[in-house]
């Protein structure tokens, strides 16, 4: 068995001390927890700094631009305007010379769009436009309308796709249809149902499956029809199905995302237990100790905190009290004695003046 | 009742979270086992590593970090053993930091059960820095992009990296993902514009924005969370000659289901005192 390291057990104490105090803010708001938020926040930009440090700007920058053989330069000059695009970013922290920083700023967003162009419109845009328009015939000979095996895979599946997808775009259709051609929605798509069914009932490669000719020529008429009743009136009841599919995509999708935060909790109680430890290892390290540790620490130290809480809660109160009660003494003292000085200044001036005016008629 | 039903609905979160934090820990403590089947996504994953022939050398981005563990560890860890056992050659990379520290321990530790060579029989280059714009750079010019390995050795002079030039030269990428950059700049930058096969390993989160690949054959095989890890370990685990080893994925498995359940009883009761207290009127007033 090999020794674990005083390190590692450190390390394993502090990253169990650390999530019981992250747990701890399901209890309230508290010093300990704000402390590892603190600490991860550091040690996040911390090592984010040094990894662009070590691992971008040194061997990428640094390492070309400063290189010196018998103390002559030998660095790629064309690292300086490298260089330069990334002095001008820091001058957005500046108000008046914040513009410049729009050019090497222009310069990323042009050269990730570039990057991008290529990639999205051949990976996502095109095949995934190309898998949006399932083909009917194969699918039925796969899996006929409905294949339980296959996660309900079939003609049923690949309808209620092309549908939905049509609803959903529907529903960010936000301009007015002219009731002129409104009164077209039902007759064209009537006309195209009829022309697509019968089309592709005579045309259908599966003659040998008269049921499977149907119901894929029903299924092809409706995906055709369906453009055209989204000019009619009925195409605020699509819209409205629309909704239904996508909060039912939504709805699956939080269930993915609760799935994800449960498998979180999954493994920092592996942790707190040491299952995800060799046996080995636990008994070195004795993660169950450290956890029951660092429950009491947190334990004692929330009582501390609400009990401290509690009492300065209570000594604000009788200082709110005392300030209020101080502040009628003194606003009320104040206010009778500004009075007082006024009405004896005002006493004083008069007294004063008639002396004055007296002097002056003498 | 009435009051009951009131109180379910104004129900101390902190009561809440006790339950959840029971509903993990009991069965971890009290381990037991559930059945489950393995979906197609996963199966597809293991057959087209099955279907690879013998000492062929297999991309594997292993970009995930501590948060992540919990779901993409069993599958890695799958992953190792079924490469090795199978003689396959690996070459693993990373795009995520905090990822080397994880994954190159036990890189060692299986590829030293399974007697391979470092360099001969597998390769790890090691994580750089610039997330999309690497994926790019491996699939036009891989030395230039990783002149060193990990441990500093020019790959130049390993013995596997002959001949492998860039990502077209590998017959299968594999990337576990736990998010940006993963399957999907793998989808776009290389996959989509060689078409090269390519499997993925995600995060639940993750997983519905990838499904859409896997129906359009854009990925071979999909994993998803904890349930595709625990299937691809059971399959990993059946086969004869790969070597033991702990079945974290399936654990959790169980511990998941647990806590769903815990999950959908909450919604059920919230929902029906809802529905229940409709209509009626609190003596405490809302709540």
């Amino acid at each position: 068995m090999d020794p674990v390291s005083i390190y590692e057990i450190i390390g394993v104490w502090v990253s169990i001390f650390l999530t019981l105090t992250v747990f701890s803010f399901l209890y309230d708001d508290n010093p300990i927890y704000k402390l590892s938020e603190h600490i991860f926040m550091g040690v996040t930009i911390g090592y984010g700094i040094s990894e662009s440090y070590w691992g971008v700007f040194k061997p990428n920058l640094l390492d070309k631009l400063f290189v010196w053989e018998d103390g002559q330069f030998a660095g790629e000059s064309i690292y300086f305007l490298a260089l330069l695009l990334c002095v001008l970013l820091l001058f957005k922290a500046t108000s008046k010379w914040s513009w410049l920083a729009r050019i090497p700023i222009a310069i990323l967003v042009s050269a990730y769009a570039a990057l991008k162009i290529t990639g999205e419109t051949t990976a996502k845009l095109m095949l995934q436009l190309q898998d949006s328009m399932p083909d009917l015939h194969t699918s039925w000979n796969r899996h006929g309308i409905w294949d339980w095996s296959n996660d309900g895979a079939g003609v049923f599946s690949d309808t209620f796709l092309v549908i939905s997808l049509m609803a959903i775009l529907l529903h960010f259709y936000f301009s007015k249809i002219p009731s002129k051609t409104e009164k077209w929605g039902y007759p064209l798509a009537g006309i195209f149902f009829l022309l697509c069914f019968i089309a592709c009932f005579f045309l259908s490669p599966l003659q040998d499956s008269l049921i499977g000719s149907l119901i894929v020529s029903l299924s092809l008429a409706s995906c055709a029809a369906m453009p055209f009743l989204a000019i009619s009136p009925a195409r605020k009841s699509l819209s409205r199905f629309g909704v239904w599919v996508l909060m039912l995509s939504f709805g699956a999708s939080f269930g993915f995302t609760v799935m994800g935060r449960v498998s979180l909790a999954i493994g920092r109680a592996q942790e707190l237990l040491g299952h995800n430890m060799s046996t080995e290892r636990a008994e070195q390290v004795m993660p169950q100790t450290a956890s029951f540790v660092s429950l009491l620490v947190i334990a004692i130290s929330l009582f501390w905190w609400s009990r401290r809480k509690k009492d300065t809660e209570i000594a604000c109160r009788l200082s709110l009290q005392q300030w209020a009660f101080s502040s009628f003494r003194f606003l009320f003292g104040f206010g009778c004695k500004a009075s007082m000085n006024l009405c004896w200044d005002f006493g004083l001036c008069r007294w004063e003046s008639r002396n004055f005016g007296s002097l002056r008629s003498i | 009742m009435r009051q009951f039903l009131f109180s379910l609905q104004k129900l101390d979160r902190r009561i809440i979270f006790v339950g959840m934090a029971l509903s993990i820990f009991i069965p971890l403590l009290l381990p037991f086992s559930l059945p489950f089947k393995v979906s197609k996504e996963v199966q597809a994953t293991y057959d087209q590593i099955e279907a690879l022939p013998k000492g062929a050398p297999v991309l594997i981005s292993a970009d995930f970090d501590p948060s992540s563990m919990p779901e993409l560890w069993p599958f890695f860890q799958a992953n190792l053993h079924h490469m090795f056992a199978n003689d396959l050659k690996p070459v693993f990379v990373t795009l995520l930091p905090t990822a080397p520290p994880l994954i190159w321990p036990e890189i060692k530790k299986t590829a030293s059960l399974y007697k391979k060579q470092y360099g001969e029989d597998y390769v790890f280059l090691g994580y750089k820095d610039g997330k999309e714009l690497v994926i790019k750079n491996i699939g036009q010019n891989i030395p230039q992009q990783f002149p060193q390995d990990y441990r500093g050795t020019p790959i130049a002079s390993l013995e596997m990296m002959q001949g492998i030039k860039q990502a077209k030269d590998f017959p299968m990428l594999i990337a576990i993902s736990a998010g940006f950059p993963g399957i999907n700049e793998y989808v776009l930058q290389i996959q989509g514009l060689y078409k090269l096969p390519m499997i993925g390993a995600c995060t639940a989160v993750s997983g519905p924005d990838y499904i859409p690949f896997f129906k359009s054959k854009q990925l071979l095989g999909l994993s998803m969370g904890i349930p595709g890890s625990a299937k691809y370990e059971r399959l990993v685990q059946s086969k004869e000659n790969v070597q033991p080893f702990s079945a974290t994925g399936a654990k959790s498995l169980n511990v998941l289901s647990l806590s769903h359940l815990y999950i959908i009883f909450l919604i059920v009761i919230g929902n029906f005192a809802y529905f229940m207290t409709r209509d009626m009127e609190d003596e405490d007033g809302p709540g």
